[in-house]
């Protein structure tokens, strides 16, 4: 690692870390979520960077080389969609194929587990999802043993293994040449979003708060230590950066209060402190509004968890986590897309100054930052962020 | 929405991490020559990884 890269990595690390642990850094850290923005940035299409990891990859080069950021959240692209043709899986839909060039991936929701499945999944969850769940996602392994299905596995298998070690390796040039810091090391769910969002899908699991509650919270109770375990076998033994943890069906409105506190919430908390007391950190990445469930959220150990703002009251979250957990977020992606830069800088002040005076607080954009940024909004953040946050 | 293909499960109450555990392999391999805690980690390790490979279609 160059001198001066590794000296701009150590202290954009501990910037990054100094907020998370409620200190008060040299300066308020940017940290963006930026996906699909980065493709275009860099000039390539979506189906470009979902369809080829280089590309995918090399816009992140792009990015670090214009845009001073203390940390990132990596390759815009998540999902390999070469590798979802390979297993022909169904619950995405990607730019170039299915798609324009240049539109946005499309989660195709439905209910791929059944009502009648849960005591499979309830006694066997590794070898259900494998036996049932994937044959009726991937169209390649819709007959089981057939040589369809056994070279799909091999496919899948290796190119997960294959985009995998691409990843590492990118990240080390990241760190090496530009400086680059992860916003986060590995992934994980709570529990009721795994049943709900690829199991279940929403409308499946809406019918079963009523008619099989017992199920779900058994379900929900098989889930907790393999969402502990995923999230730890995902961080690959690095422990200083959070765990990215999207949170989804737990936002106000899609469960009413009562709800929330029978289903989502006793499984969600047990993951957090147990992956807490292992020394991992989660970024509770909220999205929607979760104003409703703040007492309760405050009731995770204090520094367990970064508290991002999507559409939560932020007034009311510095109120009530505000000294117990950092903040991040809460710049409009609406505003970044459609937005003027002298708007943005206004928004990015005054989180700064309502905010982020007393440590703890990370600027970030309310969302993941895809296609329809404006560029000089993107940098309007940025300039911000470092004229008005420095401490 | 799909065809059924709802199959009996070979293991019950596996802990995470595991598809095939070693308990259940070291019956099927009879008699180690060498170490077995060596065969053991291996074993343990490339199952961890089907494990993630499997639960990666559904932890997104």
């Amino acid at each position: 690692m160059a001198e001066d890269k590794l000296k701009l990595y150590e202290e954009r690390k501990k910037r990054y870390l100094a907020a998370m642990n409620l200190e008060k850094p040299d300066k308020v850290p940017i940290r963006l979520s930026l996906s699909e923005f980065v493709a275009k940035h860099a000039g390539y299409t979506l189906q470009e960077i979902y369809y080829e990891l280089e590309k995918n990859i090399d816009s992140i080069n792009k990015l670090l080389t214009d845009y001073d950021l203390d940390a990132i959240t990596g390759a815009p692209s998540l999902w390999w969609a070469s590798l979802h043709d390979a297993v022909g899986a169904k619950y995405l839909k990607f730019a170039g194929r299915e798609l324009d060039p240049n539109t946005q991936f499309q989660y195709h929701e439905e209910a791929y587990m059944l009502p009648e499945d849960y005591d499979a999944f309830i006694e066997n969850p590794t070898e259900w999802i494998l036996n049932t769940f994937l044959p009726r996602l991937h169209e390649e392994l819709s007959e089981p043993g057939s040589y369809r299905a056994n070279v799909s596995l091999i496919k899948g298998a290796a190119g997960m293994a294959m985009q995998q070690g691409m990843n590492q390796k990118a990240w080390a040039t990241w760190a090496a040449e530009y400086g680059g810091v992860p916003a986060f090391t590995a992934m994980s769910k709570a529990p009721f979003d795994t049943l709900a969002d690829t199991l279940r899908g929403l409308s499946g699991i809406m019918l079963d708060l009523y008619q099989r509650p017992e199920k779900v919270k058994a379900a929900l109770e098989v889930l907790i230590p393999h969402n502990i375990f995923y999230g730890m076998a995902t961080s690959g033994g690095e422990m200083e950066f959070p765990l990215f943890m999207p949170l989804h069906r737990g936002s106000f409105p899609f469960l009413n209060p009562k709800q929330w506190a029978e289903f989502y919430w006793p499984s969600l908390k047990q993951v957090i402190e147990a992956l807490w007391s292992k020394g991992k950190r989660t970024l509770f990445f909220a999205e929607g509004n979760w104003t409703p469930y703040l007492e309760s959220i405050a009731e995770l150990p204090e520094k367990s968890i970064v508290f991002h703002v999507d559409m939560t009251d932020m007034a009311k979250a510095k109120k009530i986590l505000g000294g117990r957990f950092c903040l991040s977020g809460n710049i409009p992606n609406m505003m970044l897309a459609y937005g003027k830069p002298e708007e943005v800088r206004d928004y990015v002040k005054r989180l700064i100054d309502e905010y982020a005076g007393d440590g703890g607080f990370i600027i970030d954009a309310a969302a993941v930052i895809q296609g329809d940024a404006r560029e000089e909004n993107i940098r309007a953040v940025i300039e911000a962020a470092r004229e008005y946050g420095v401490y | 929405m799909t065809k059924e293909i709802v199959s009996k499960n070979t293991f019950k109450n596996l802990p995470p991490g595991v598809c095939v555990p070693w308990e259940q392999k070291l019956k099927e391999m009879g008699e180690i020559k060498g170490d077995p805690d060596i065969i053991k980690k291996e074993w343990e390790q490339l199952d961890a990884f089907a494990y993630v490979y499997i639960w990666w279609w559904v932890q997104r």
